[in-house]
């Protein structure tokens, strides 16, 4: 039917570049999925817990766009300003309604911070929203005490403009936020590369990352 | 103590009538609670471990969460999150098919051998899977007895083990819904589209001889023709939900898609949430305030606009205001605007006057105003003509009108007031607008549909779109619960053809659209945004 654009444009999707999902293999992930994140470890007979390392690491160059974001309590900053108070930083990308990635990372954040102890003020967390419209501050904070988050760790949102330019600024952007993917980066300090973990990964594998790129322990 | 012999007597039959099928009710209702809350059948908490041995408890353990209320999964990003249901986990050679998505994973999940109750057991438990290998580790490990485990298989059973009401084997109903107090050329648009589309639509879809077929339409059971009930209102919105009540009985639908009002809506949406229909993204002007599971709308209408101006008036920018007068009429939107207005206005501004149409003459609205008054006008363009009559300047330093009242070209604000006016704006601004409602404009102008309401006439092309995607997605799963989630997933995936910024939703959230721009026309009649979009 190619008589009359508007037709073609409604009534024909393209579904040729639609991929069909064929008969789901229940709760197993494809084997691809699975493997890259646990074949390092390949699980003991007795337990089939694996321990998750990244997937692929990485030194990446981010040239910070000069945005501004909004905190969880409301304090309006520049992207800069939230980066720069000296200490090594944590950075991840979430929002607050994703039901399946961001519970993890987020949880892997809330883990960082109670096995660094008292350290853990020596190293800033950031979690920016990437469904920043939806997540205000108000909703901010709320999850934020949900996951437990201890001072150091701040939240993030801003207009939807420029959360994408962080997201392209870090090589991360996806178009669609139900398209995101999970990842983590470090930074040691302002004149260090960013390091950037991809994948689902363990406190454990991510302190030691830091304490790896911050010449400590 | 005495107990009155009616009430013993209603004690019985009500332990009689819940015994023959009780046993098993109780047990996919324990599977319930597991699944949904996190509450185990001992009253405990859900517990499951994930790598790093990290404990996730009750309610953020529960398998919801992630399998959703469908317990037909999706997919985030690369994260395929797998059907549970019955039909998916138990079935044998003749597996359905769950989920069709543009982003395909990068891995196609080979067919596996059906569950049975041990091999789920393990799974669910011990994370290995009917294959014997180690399942993601986004999937806890639960610590479940064997009768929790057996509550839990009761409930997947059923779960998503029919068609919703509304859907045959080669057709699916959906219904429209419109008020009385919608002008009938409004609502024959409305109708004339839809019934246009769809007829257009199940002609396309079937199978014409010598034509090429895409590998989708030879999926067994994935097309269905759409149908459609329009179902107009009449009488006091306190009759509204025994009407539709009665529609529903006549002709089940799956689904309601568009729907028009100017006025209440609040009978509309009990009825949906009433009767678990989902509610597709209605052209109205007030939300009901009463949050819904099954409604999900464009934005929250005057309500929105109201927490936009009041943020906007009280914010850092915030242009220096004396008293604020809202003018209104007393009706559902009217009300509600001001309502939620002087609520917002609340700590940050000490004189708001309301003045309400219904009960002063038109003439004396916008008597006693001085210079330095701000009015806001929740009103709509014929009260608006009204009261320029009476007052051919606005009589006040700055005056707001509602953006939602008057649509998207605002062309019913008074000529002679159009200069001073400020308009709080839902929708984009310029060409970029323009080129998001061309779609629906060639449209409309490809099938000879006037256009009457642009505003509305655009969401409804939008509602088209996305009811095309949404049903390619469901593929042969028909479930209402599907297709709301698939909507949360996936509105912000297709191409935005409204005049809406942006639309985007996620798991629980109903209102597409979120913010507002304080904006101006211009002479040439072009509206120019004076702030950026505020999201209240």
């Amino acid at each position: 039917m190619k008589t009359k654009s508007g037709d073609r444009i409604v009534w024909r999707r393209p579904f040729g570049v639609m991929l069909a999902w064929l008969t789901l293999n229940p709760i197993a992930v494809p084997d691809g999925l699975a493997g890259e994140q646990a074949t390092e470890h390949p699980a003991h007979e007795h337990s089939t817990l694996p321990t998750a390392a990244p997937s692929e690491r990485s030194e990446v160059g981010v040239n910070l766009p000069e945005v501004k974001l909004l905190r969880q309590d409301g304090k309006s900053m520049s992207l800069s300003e939230a980066m720069a108070d000296g200490r090594p930083l944590m950075l991840n990308f979430i929002f607050t309604t994703c039901t399946t990635i961001c519970p993890v990372q987020s949880h892997l954040f809330a883990s960082v911070q109670s096995k660094l102890g008292k350290e853990r003020d020596r190293v800033h967390l950031l979690s920016i929203s990437i469904d920043p419209e939806n997540d205000r501050p108000r909703l901010l904070q709320a999850y934020a005490k949900k996951m437990k988050a201890k001072p150091g760790w701040d939240f993030y949102t801003g207009a939807a403009g420029s959360v994408e330019a962080i997201l392209k600024a870090f090589g991360v952007y996806r178009g669609d936020k139900m398209n995101h993917i999970p990842v983590t980066f470090l930074r040691a300090g302002a004149d260090k590369p960013w390091v950037r973990l991809d994948g689902i990964i363990s406190a454990e594998s991510l302190i030691r990352e830091y304490r790896s790129v911050t010449g400590g322990g | 103590m005495r107990v009155s012999f009616n009430a013993l007597i209603i004690l019985v039959i009500a332990s009689l009538t819940q015994a023959p099928a009780g046993a098993d009710t109780s047990l996919a209702e324990q599977g319930r609670r597991i699944y949904q809350e996190g509450i185990l059948p001992s009253g405990g908490r859900l517990v499951g471990v994930r790598f790093g041995n990290a404990a996730v408890e009750g309610e953020d353990a529960a398998c919801v969460k992630c399998h959703r209320r469908s317990g037909m999964g999706g997919l985030e990003g690369n994260t395929p999150v797998p059907p549970v249901t019955g039909r998916f986990l138990f079935a044998g050679k003749d597996k359905p098919l769950a989920l069709l998505d543009t982003r395909s994973p990068r891995d196609i999940t080979q067919a596996h051998a059906p569950y049975t109750d041990a091999s789920l057991t393990k799974a669910v438990t011990r994370g290995t899977n009917v294959q014997g290998r180690p399942m993601s580790v986004l999937m806890p490990r639960y610590a479940l007895k064997s009768s929790d485990m057996k509550a839990l298989a009761a409930y997947l059973k059923q779960l998503s083990s029919q068609m919703s009401p509304g859907v045959g084997q080669e057709t699916v109903r959906f219904a429209t819904i419109v008020t009385p107090d919608v002008d009938p050329a409004h609502a024959q648009a409305l109708e004339k589209m839809l019934r246009t589309a769809f007829q257009q639509r199940n002609f396309n879809e079937r199978p014409h001889p010598g034509q090429m077929r895409m590998p989708l339409q030879m999926l067994p059971h994935t097309r269905r023709d759409w149908r459609l009930s329009v179902w107009a209102l009449k009488g006091a919105p306190s009759t509204w939900e025994a009407q539709l009540a009665d529609y529903y009985r006549r002709e089940p639908v799956f689904a309601v898609i568009s729907g028009l009002s100017h006025g209440d809506w609040e009978p509309v949406q009990a009825f949906c949430d009433g009767q678990q229909i989902p509610c597709l993204f209605p052209s109205v002007d007030y939300v009901p305030a009463k949050q819904s599971y099954q409604a999900l709308y464009f934005s929250r209408g005057v309500g929105l606009e109201a927490q936009v101006l009041s943020r906007y008036l009280s914010g850092e920018a915030k242009p220096a205001v004396s008293r604020i007068v809202q003018v209104f009429r007393e009706d559902t939107v009217g009300r509600n605007a001001a309502m939620e207005f002087r609520q917002a206005l609340v700590g940050t501004h000490p004189r708001l006057e309301d003045r309400v149409l219904n009960l002063i003459s038109p003439a004396s609205v916008l008597n006693d105003l001085h210079a330095d008054d701000t009015v806001v006008f929740w009103l709509q363009p014929n009260d608006l003509k009204a009261l320029a009559q009476a007052a051919p300047e606005l009589p006040a330093r700055a005056s707001y009108f509602s953006g939602r009242l008057l649509g998207i070209a605002a062309s019913g604000i008074p000529e002679s007031w159009k200069a001073g006016a400020k308009l709080v704006y839902p929708f984009e601004v310029g060409a970029k607008r323009d080129q998001a409602l061309r779609s629906a404009r060639e449209w409309l102008r490809n099938y000879h549909l006037p256009t009457v309401d642009e505003t509305m006439q655009s969401e409804v092309f939008f509602n088209l779109l996305l009811l095309t995607d949404l049903t390619t997605q469901l593929l042969d799963n028909y479930y209402r619960d599907y297709l709301i989630e698939r909507a949360e997933d996936m509105l912000s995936q297709g191409e935005n053809v409204t005049a809406y910024p942006r639309l985007s939703l996620g798991t629980g959230q109903r209102f597409a659209s979120k913010g507002a721009y304080i904006a101006h026309i211009e002479s040439g009649g072009a509206i120019k945004a004076d702030t950026d979009w505020i999201i209240p």
